[in-house]
């Protein structure tokens, strides 16, 4: 014979406690959206990518130091000027900057950000919009902008581990391996420059994916439209390139203007071997206007959600 | 005295053309109250008002001492009112545990508090082991009373109940009532239960609002309106109708339904000696087999009024 366990009363309790509006109220839903994404593990591969590159980068940028150090990896060689370690220092020194590394390693890796991107941002607002959870969030004290906030914290942290955090280890690696601290005095400001590059483009990503999951009603739609939404532009801005033998359309691009935008910050002429001489303002206005827009999108979107429910 | 629950002057709202409330007035006490409408009567925009998700185009709302119009006293009121929407509302990939202490949290509980809090409202309304399960694969009864436990987390002091028995076999829906009859009647919560499903208000409430293209048609204690005028009762009779006709005029009775020979008369308080119906109806050659106190349904009244 069954029974009930002590446990299930089905008595209500009063709750003895304060129930009050708090602060920082975006955060409990980001941590459960977080938690909620972790459940399937094998979109986790999408960080491989980033991973792999980031040791390759790091040990790039390690091993320049090393050599210009005229110091073999493997210790136990002559350190003579005309040794093959210190013409492998002097070619190292030359040849590799720890800021194309990062720029390098940015450009490259800016798929894999978007594809992560894309791929934990799209259901967010879309889902929430079939299954009609919005009823019972904006029934809660919370705004449309703690909603927002919820949504953009929930996003971010994935696509920080796929470009802030790489940076980060590559600066740090660029930052212990450099002679007295040479990098960090010399070349420092680079570090504060791949912070803002990576911002900029994770919140390019972040925002036309959301807005674009708002218009949606299912993960799925939202994904297709967001990487169709980048590869429209690409592949105009591409047409018109080709077409107008002007590379200044590649502007319309967001991946050439990301690419412009860190050529300008960095000061580099070129990026992965490609002349950067396209419309700097333009590229910044292209690239902020998106992110106004889609914001401008999912402001009037959420406020639709919370209204008509 | 205490200030009133719910206080709504002149509201008024206009989706373009069509004015979904017009002039609202309504006051609320503490308790159970029903919210009685025909599809389109501005019950739902009345809840989202009272939220503070809709502004209104004119007049004022004051839910448990607050001004849904303010974004501060929004935010608090919300903090005191549960809502249980109509439509099936459930965050995906989320257990029933994960959704409600989450709501718990942005209701304002610390993150211990809205974890102990779910468990006890789940307790409460009966998600036993299923809790843990996603909230996708859940039956509509289960569905329902995740709503039931979602609005509950925060101990609100009202609570918004659409439709609570939606699509509930009767089983569940016997269930659901009585939850509903507990919070209001044993724990003193005060709802405001909207439903199509007269029964079900007449189970769970004490007093009824009617609500008819944008305004109050009717606001009264469930007994008073059942109760109008006199006891009714329901008698079956042998002989000619118009003979028993000129016998009740004699005795001041209204006849209010015919069903043939059983017929429903609305006796006023006055008239308490049931015996003078007997003989005046024999004295006109009727012969009386059945009289018993007729109860009218909340239904009725409610048709009753629409038609008036």
């Amino acid at each position: 014979m069954s029974r009930q366990a002590s446990t299930h009363t089905e008595i209500y309790r009063p709750y003895a406690g304060q129930a009050g509006v708090r602060s920082w109220r975006s955060l409990p839903l980001a941590r459960a959206q977080i938690a909620r994404a972790f459940r399937r593990k094998l979109p986790l591969i999408l960080f491989a990518p980033p991973l792999m590159a980031t040791v390759i980068f790091s040990f790039v940028v390690y091993s320049k130091f090393a050599l210009e150090a005229g110091i073999n990896p493997t210790p136990g060689v002559d350190n003579d000027a005309r040794s093959p370690a210190a013409l492998m220092g002097n070619m190292a020194s030359n040849l590799i900057q720890v800021k194309e590394q990062i720029v390098g390693f940015h450009l490259a890796m800016n798929l894999f950000v978007l594809l992560a991107v894309a791929w934990y941002g799209a259901g967010l607002i879309a889902e929430d919009r079939r299954e009609k959870a919005h009823l019972l969030y904006f029934a809660r004290p919370i705004t449309r902008t703690d909603y927002l906030l919820g949504k953009f914290l929930t996003v971010l942290p994935f696509g920080a581990v796929a470009t802030v955090l790489p940076g980060i280890v590559i600066c740090a690696v660029a930052s212990f391996a450099s002679p007295d601290w040479s990098f960090v005095r010399e070349e420092g400001d680079v570090i504060w420059k791949m912070l803002v590059f990576s911002l900029v483009s994770l919140l390019c990503f972040t925002s036309i994916t959301l807005a674009i999951s708002s218009l949606c009603q299912r993960k799925t739609h939202a994904l297709a439209g967001t990487l169709g939404f980048f590869l429209l532009l690409q592949g105009i801005a591409a047409l018109l390139w080709s077409l107008q033998r002007d590379r200044s359309w590649l502007v319309l691009s967001p991946f050439g203007s990301l690419r412009r935008i860190a050529a300008g910050l960095f000061e580099m002429p070129r990026t992965l071997g490609m002349r950067t001489d396209w419309s700097l303002s333009g590229s910044w206005a292209f690239i902020l206007g998106l992110c106004a827009l889609s914001l401008l999108i999912l402001w009037w979107r959420v406020r639709v959600m919370e209204r008509e429910g | 005295m205490s200030a009133p629950l719910l206080e709504i002057q002149g509201l008024v709202k206009n989706f373009g053309s069509t004015r979904a409330l017009d002039g609202l007035n309504l006051t609320l006490e503490r308790g159970a109250c029903g919210l009685l409408g025909p599809n389109g009567a501005g019950k739902t925009t009345r809840i989202k008002l009272l939220l503070g998700l809709l502004e209104p185009d004119a007049g004022f709302a004051r839910i448990v001492g607050h001004d849904p119009r303010r974004a501060q006293d929004r935010l608090a009121l919300r903090s005191r009112v549960g809502y249980m929407p109509e439509s099936d509302c459930l965050a995906p990939g989320m257990s029933a545990v994960q959704l409600v202490s989450l709501l718990g949290e942005l209701s304002g509980l610390p993150r211990d508090d809205a974890m102990t809090r779910t468990h006890e409202v789940l307790d409460y309304v009966g998600l036993d082991e299923s809790r843990y399960r996603p909230s996708e694969e859940y039956s509509t009864g289960m569905k329902q009373r995740l709503k039931l436990a979602q609005a509950l987390v925060h101990d609100p002091p009202f609570l918004l109940l659409d439709e609570p028995t939606n699509g509930l076999d009767p089983k569940g829906r016997r269930h659901m009532l009585d939850l509903v009859h507990d919070l209001g009647r044993v724990q003193g919560k005060s709802l405001l239960v909207c439903s199509h499903l007269l029964p079900d208000i007449e189970r769970t409430c004490e007093q009824v609002v009617v609500l008819a293209k944008g305004r109050v048609t009717r606001q009264n204690r469930i007994d008073d309106w059942l109760h109008k005028g006199g006891t009714r009762v329901r008698i079956r009779f042998q002989g000619e109708p118009e003979a028993l006709s000129c016998a009740l005029e004699e005795l001041g009775l209204t006849v209010e339904a015919r069903d043939g020979q059983e017929w429903q008369l609305l006796v006023p308080e006055s008239c308490t000696d049931y015996d003078a119906l007997f003989v005046a109806a024999a004295r006109h050659g009727v012969c009386l087999r059945m009289l018993k106190p007729s109860k009218e349904s909340l239904e009725q009244a409610f048709l009753q009024e629409l038609g008036a």
